[in-house]
């Protein structure tokens, strides 16, 4: 009713894509100039050409459309830095060093901008290599899983919502096949706190 | 929180400025008053947005939606950050229609406004999203919400009372049509029977994806123990880890 079923299991992908234009944050050279401008997400610019300003992804794009600024490619999204982990993602197995939204931001950037990408084509190319040697990853990992918990490292947000039905699916039936030694009523008090260790930034979990 | 920040820095150059303002509102004029604000507290712009905790009330808002549609249950309602778009929004709403029945502003205004009405929709779009993700929940749960006291702290009040009064309907709507036709002793809707309740309960074991915001360190799970560092992900049960989303070290993906 107030959410229709496709969207219950897990997010969609257009609601990622907004997410990650809206979480991104990208260098692009403008070719006008105007002062800051005050957003709900910050303060942007001032636009000086030819100086870069970083703006979010989303503007960036509504900008590229109007024509009004080119889009600086990520360090990540060149063929270089994607020839060098495409290599790293078929000889390890790890995942590689790819950003949590890197499929949606690349999707993104080669649709709108993709003429201010060195050669865009082959970028795209290598990124279906990559997706594809991780996707084989991700599947091989099925069966390290278990019922209590699962490391991903290295998953990126757009591969978790592929296997979000599936794995979460799999982990209720395994919990309910093996969970004897679940006790039922684990209360939060129950969990020892003094496993917890202060960590870099101070926190502490008391 | 940065935002009231600049509001502020922004009132006190307005009211050093003794020039007169004839307009109601200029773009311009605003955010170049607040250039001179930043300026003067700290030369280095990154290190005052560091200083001042980078993360907008937005990408907070975007944050809950998220875990909102990953996590079982109704989370914590974000009542101040909800309350804290709402309001930049109908600032930033009312400079867009004071500017826009100005014929005097300029086509650098004019273009600004393009971009903060994209902006709004898009925050507004944010607004609804968190919201019916909640609201599907809360209808699929409605009877175990109004029966259970201990949940209603996640809820704001008219989620509660919208609760209510979604089961009562539900309820008469049960009795009229079917129930009353039926013997006595089959017309209950909380019976129980070989344990299994007719309540239908959130389930606080399904599993969820969760990236750490921060070092956590030792995470003890029933079965094992897990080293959470920042950006790890994990395939986890709610329950094992519900205590930590509400710290916010972990964020559901």
């Amino acid at each position: 009713m107030s959410l229709p079923a496709e969207k219950k299991q897990s997010l969609t992908p257009s609601e990622l894509s907004f997410i990650a234009t809206s979480e991104t944050v990208i260098e692009i050279v403008p070719n006008f100039s105007m002062g800051q401008i005050r957003l709900l997400s910050g303060i942007w610019g001032p636009f000086r050409p030819p100086s870069k300003s970083r703006v979010p992804l989303w503007l960036a794009l509504d900008l590229k459309r109007r024509k009004r600024c080119s889009i600086v490619a990520p360090e990540w999204l060149t063929v270089d830095s994607l020839q060098e982990r495409l290599k790293e993602e078929t000889s390890n197995g790890r995942y590689a060093d790819m950003p949590f939204r890197y499929l949606e931001t690349a999707k993104a950037i080669i649709e709108v901008a993709g003429d201010d990408l060195d050669n865009a084509a082959l970028i795209r190319s290598l990124l279906m290599d990559i997706r594809q040697a991780r996707q084989t990853k991700s599947r091989e990992g099925v069966i390290k899983m278990n019922d209590t918990g699962m490391a991903m490292t290295g998953i990126s947000q757009l591969e978790i919502n592929e296997l979000r039905p599936f794995f979460v699916e799999s982990f209720g039936v395994m919990r309910r096949l093996g969970g004897a030694h679940i006790p039922a009523t684990l209360s939060q008090s129950q969990i020892p706190r003094s496993q917890f260790t202060l960590d870099e930034d101070g926190w502490d979990m008391s | 929180m940065s935002w009231n920040k600049n509001l502020s820095s922004m009132d006190v150059d307005e009211e050093e400025d003794d020039m007169p303002t004839i307009r109601t509102a200029d773009y311009s004029k605003m955010t170049k008053s607040f250039d001179v604000g930043t300026r003067a507290k700290s030369l280095d712009i990154d290190e005052l947005m560091e200083e001042q905790s980078p993360e907008s009330a937005l990408s907070q808002l975007v944050r809950s939606w998220v875990a909102e549609r990953g996590a079982p249950v109704v989370l914590e309602w974000q009542g101040e950050i909800v309350d804290e778009v709402m309001s930049q929004i109908e600032e930033q709403s009312k400079i867009v229609d004071s500017l826009k029945s100005d014929d005097r502003s300029t086509d650098e205004e004019h273009f600004q406004l393009i971009l903060v009405q994209t902006e709004v929709e898009r925050a507004k779009y944010v607004i609804t999203s968190y919201v019916r993700a909640r609201l599907s929940k809360i209808e699929e749960h409605a009877q175990y919400i109004v029966k259970n006291p201990s949940t209603h702290s996640n809820l704001s009040g008219i989620e509660l009372s919208h609760a209510r009064k979604f089961w009562r309907l539900i309820e008469t709507h049960y009795q009229m049509s079917v129930l009353q036709g039926l013997p006595t002793a089959m017309r209950g809707l909380e019976d129980s029977h070989n344990g299994k309740s007719m309540v239908i309960e959130p389930d606080l074991d399904r599993a969820i994806f969760i990236r750490a915001r921060r070092n956590v360190g030792q995470v003890q799970l029933p079965q094992q123990s897990i080293e959470l560092m920042k950006g790890d992900n994990y395939l986890v049960s709610f329950r094992d880890v519900s205590y930590l989303i509400a710290s916010g070290a972990v964020e559901i993906v």
